[in-house]
């Protein structure tokens, strides 16, 4: 049965001397190989077909493959934790969602915003406020008036508890002065569940972003009231903000991309001039107003501070909610 | 004007550069499901970047193309090496496998790729016809009914386990437990982790399939040192012989699958894996022979594979219709249209009605090149069974850890894949079927959300889950599958004890 | 009665047990209904009171045969587990060191080797199928198989 030590002993061998040569070949200017980019969500999601959006254009920047990596589960958890604690090489960036400001008040991971470093926003779709077309409610006014007059009663979906969608909720209820139970959260596995249930009369309310619903507001299934945005959406010009109607709140999703926190600077600003040029290209704008994504850049600095005010604004009303641990 | 529409398409598909994307797609997609671990949807994910590059057609017809050949190969690896090569083939694997083991492999592929071609077929009809109709009908459908309908689903795994209900109701059990794993819904609390991230995110099924079934077949094999000197089974042959008596015989039966697979390819959120498990229970319910089924009999196989092509037809009426995914794959397919600035929806109808014959006509096609491709990928399949065991089952242990690590690139499921692995092939080797374990990990969620939703949207009031009339209807259906075995099982016993007495 | 289907039911409850006790620290809904642990609950009583019955199935039964296939494995295949089981936990552990190529090639070999295949032809034979895997996979389905510090 010992009879192949020998041979096992020289592939070990074989294994060790590659090892070495690897190592050498190693210093070479970034970005010398393949880079891997993570998208903690599904395959065929919005995230995920940013994500192979951002890679075909990025490919083009920086001249060598990058390979979009789904590392999905636990609404993003899995992924963004793997892509905090890749290697500092830049090789593996991650394409962070509005999530990494969430999920570790709700203590679901260790890792926050703090654990990636911020190399570019590329994205923000604003919240906002659907009911059925069969519903009575015409404008945000009469919704609102139904609302008060019978706290508790209207449901509304498009996450699961504690989701993008149910905070954008819970600060709408807050700023117009009410309990956050004067809608009830029916969780839902995403928007478009969540739409499926609002056609389908299970729910009244859906605060997911509009163009998870253009499809059904085309087909004249589902009614727009309003976006949680300071500015109108020019897809939905007819739509109005909350500001419009005079209240003071804005919410949304938003995607970036982010690498591991020690990553060197000449990595992150080669990286972040590729982004900018990637996200100022007809291509990538085309692309996301054909998905009605909104095109939002912010370089490396003005995102990470945007995302820290966005972790600040999660952890006041996730602890308002009962929802931190 | 049909009519028109019809010669118009059939002339945009006719041309030369659709034609060679269709039969490249094709080539793709049989390879793609022919491996454990890599899925349609994935395939179809990964084409993608492709697609960027290509007309809205061929960017259509690559993923009709991809998808229909995909299903069908999953049935290869599956029969040959019990491995099935897409989650879709899962719940007829032992069948297939069992006659592979008498020798009739050839015999199982053959009526695997002309039933999957006929199902698709039937699939591309009812797409064609009914779209409109059938998707109104479906977008009613609300978490009641889902909860059913998954209900349904978790009926027949009992069902379908062959031998002790007592063992094949706690290896669901345990598929269901697993299927807890991971964060919950209603409170977003992550249950059973013990503080891991990877475990946040769930058990993935891909993972604990191919341990399942693959992982611990070879376990088998290498405990039988004896046997190792020897080729696992004789290369399929006589593909297509006996093929017409087969179709002529459960003729019937082909039809019935492929409408469940229809219907069930239009609710949003179950597609062809589901589709060919309800199909497999209907039939075995259906059947005079229903002991053999588990054991090598054709009937289930003719069945749920036409099932799970049709659902491919079926889950494209509400992605069309409403922009409403009725798969993963067409959830992608969705997001391919909006790329090319076409948003699915009523409007598509009347904007773009050539674009959709067009795809309708690369429906069919696609069903049809599935015959001669099949044929060659099964015949080219049959090299890797001439090699003998000792060669074989390190390979296959290669592609079952590559599959595991492929479906999410973490190394964490090919732990998942070995745990797996020593599950299934303890359960086994005591009598306990492994195929509840899958159904119960993929429709678990599917359960218990649905059940958590219809709550908090009524409050606890558990009345609508009757008194809502597609809902009733389902539970009854239910009802049916728990009660139709029970009532023939008495029967039997009440006809052999007069006749004893 | 059967040994394994002995220690099956009684793994079963004492797995129901474990998943009871632990559902018992999940939160509730605020409206003080139950939430994440019902589902879990629910499914670990239904798995206790099967593994009772398989144990109550067993007990009665009267023969004392030792059941199932005849164990006519000897100590030798029972390493072959342990080998396969092994291998992958090897995968696991240097395939994001060494890189796919090289370990993918060396746990296919050194398992062809022990289930006593030829030292050359095993070779050859884990050669080719790791360099199809790794063209199918890398190469044609973008599949970003470990690296390795090499990068290959």
């Amino acid at each position: 049965m010992f009879r192949n030590c020998r041979c096992i002993a020289w592939v070990l061998l074989l294994v060790l001397v590659f090892g070495v040569v690897g190592m050498v070949q190693a210093q070479k200017k970034y970005p010398s190989r393949p880079i891997s980019l993570i998208c903690p969500w599904a395959a065929g999601g919005g995230t995920d077909r940013v994500a192979r959006m951002i890679a075909v254009l990025l490919e083009k920047e920086l001249g060598q493959p990058v390979n979009v990596i789904n590392r999905t589960g636990g609404g993003g958890a899995v992924g963004h934790s793997a892509g905090a604690t890749a290697a500092s090489n830049g090789y593996t960036i991650t394409i962070g969602t509005v999530e990494i400001a969430m999920m570790h008040w709700m203590g679901l991971t260790p890792i926050s915003y703090k654990d990636l470093r911020c190399v570019a926003q590329v994205n923000f779709d604003p919240a906002g406020v659907m009911v059925s077309s069969t519903s009575p409610w015409q404008t945000l006014e009469e919704l609102h008036d139904a609302i008060r007059a019978n706290p508790g009663s209207l449901k509304a979906s498009g996450t699961a508890k504690g989701g993008i969608w149910d905070l954008a909720r819970a600060g709408w209820m807050q700023t117009l002065g009410l309990p956050e139970s004067a809608v009830a959260w029916v969780p839902s596995t995403g928007a478009a569940t969540g739409l499926q249930e609002l056609v389908a009369g299970g729910v009244d309310i859906v605060t997911a972003s509009l163009p998870e619903g253009a499809t059904l507001i085309d087909a004249g299934r589902v009614r727009p009231l309003a976006i949680m945005s300071d500015q109108r959406d020019p897809l939905f010009p007819d739509v109005p903000t909350l500001k419009d109607k005079g209240l003071d709140w804005a919410l949304g999703a938003w995607r970036g991309i982010m690498v591991p926190a020690k990553t060197p600077d000449d990595i992150v600003a080669i990286l972040e001039e590729a982004l900018a040029k990637v996200v100022a290209s007809d291509e990538y704008v085309e692309f996301m107003q054909n998905n009605g994504f909104g095109v939002v850049y912010r370089d490396s600095k003005a995102f990470s501070e945007f995302v820290a005010e966005q972790d600040a604004m999660f952890g006041k009303l996730m602890k308002d909610l009962g929802l931190t641990q | 004007m049909m009519y028109e529409y019809l010669v118009q398409a059939i002339s945009l598909v006719a041309e030369p550069c659709t034609l060679l994307t269709i039969l490249v797609a094709s080539i793709y997609g049989l390879f793609v499901g022919a491996i454990p671990g890599l899925t349609a949807t994935m395939a179809a994910a990964l084409l993608v970047p492709f697609t960027f590059f290509m007309e809205p057609l061929p960017a259509m017809a690559a993923i009709v193309a991809m998808e229909a050949m995909a299903i069908f190969a999953g049935d290869i690896p599956a029969t040959l090496v019990r491995m099935p090569g897409t989650p879709s083939s899962a719940a007829y694997t032992d069948d297939c496998y069992a006659l592979t083991k008498q020798g009739k492999a050839g015999q199982v592929l053959g009526v695997g790729v002309t039933c999957s071609a006929i199902g698709g077929l039937l699939g591309a009809l009812s797409l064609m016809v009914a779209a409109p109709l059938l998707a109104e009908c479906a977008m009613s459908f609300t978490s009641f009914e889902y909860f059913w309908l998954a209900v349904l689903g978790l009926s027949s795994a009992v069902v379908v386990s062959s031998g002790s209900m007592v063992k094949g109701a706690i290896a669901l059990m345990l598929g269901l437990l697993i299927s807890t794993v991971g964060i919950d819904i209603t409170l977003g609390y992550p249950r059973f982790t013990f503080g891991n991230v990877e475990l946040t995110g769930g058990i993935n099924f891909i993972p604990a399939m191919i341990g399942l079934f693959g992982v611990s077949e070879v376990l088998r094999n290498v405990l039988h040192s004896e046997e190792l000197q020897v080729a696992t089974s004789e290369a399929p042959r006589h593909i297509f012989s006996g093929i017409a008596t087969v179709v002529r015989r459960y003729k019937m039966g082909i039809l019935r699958s492929s409408i469940i697979g229809v219907v069930i390819g239009i609710l949003p959120g179950a597609g062809a894996d589901i589709a060919a498990w309800i199909a497999y229970a209907v039939t075995k319910n259906a059947s005079p022979e229903a002991d053999k089924f588990g054991q090598g009999h054709i009937e289930p196989i003719v069945g749920a594979t036409s099932a799970n092509n049709a659902a491919l037809g079926g889950a494209w009426v509400p992605a069309l219709v409403f922009g409403i995914p009725g798969d993963s794959i067409t959830a992608i397919l969705i997001g391919v249209l909006m790329m090319k600035g076409l948003r699915p929806g009523p409007m598509i109808f009347e904007q773009q009605p050539v674009l959709l014959y067009a795809v309708y006509v690369t429906f069919i096609l696609a069903n049809i090149l599935l015959i001669p491709l099949g044929y060659l990928a099964i015949r080219s399949s049959g090299m890797l069974l001439r090699v003998s065991k000792n060669y074989l089952l390190p390979i296959i242990l290669l592609f079952s850890i590559v599959g595991s690590f492929a479906i999410n690139n973490s190394l964490f499921d090919v732990g998942v894949m070995l745990v797996m692995g020593l599950l299934g092939f303890y359960l086994e080797a005591n009598g306990v079927p492994v195929a509840p374990v899958v159904l119960g990990i993929v429709l678990g969620p599917i359960v218990e959300q649905n059940f958590m939703i219809s709550v908090i949207k009524t409050h606890w009031s558990l009345w609508e889950f009757f008194t809502r009339p597609v809902s009733a209807v389902l539970c009854l259906g239910a009802l049916l599958m728990w009660g139709y075995p029970l009532f023939s099982y008495f029967r039997k016993r009440k006809s052999s004890l007069s006749a004893s007495g | 009665m059967r040994i394994g289907e002995l220690v099956i039911g009684g793994v079963a409850i004492a797995l129901a047990v474990f998943v009871f006790i632990l559902t018992l620290g999940f939160p509730q809904l605020p409206d003080g209904h139950p939430g994440p642990g019902l589902f879990p609950q629910l499914l670990a009583i239904i798995l206790a009171i099967m593994g009772l019955v398989l144990i109550g199935q067993n007990l009665s039964k009267r023969d004392l045969s030792p059941g199932g296939e005849e164990k006519a494995e000897g100590r030798e295949e029972w390493v072959n587990i342990l080998w396969v089981i092994g291998v992958i936990l090897c995968y696991m552990f240097i395939s994001e060191i060494a890189g796919f190529m090289i370990t993918a090639v060396v746990i296919s070999w050194v398992l062809m080797l022990r289930l006593g295949a030829a030292r050359l032809k095993g070779f050859v034979a884990s050669m080719a199928a790791v360099l199809f895997v790794y063209w199918l996979f890398s190469q044609v389905l973008l599949v970003p198989l470990p690296l390795g510090v090499m990068g290959y």
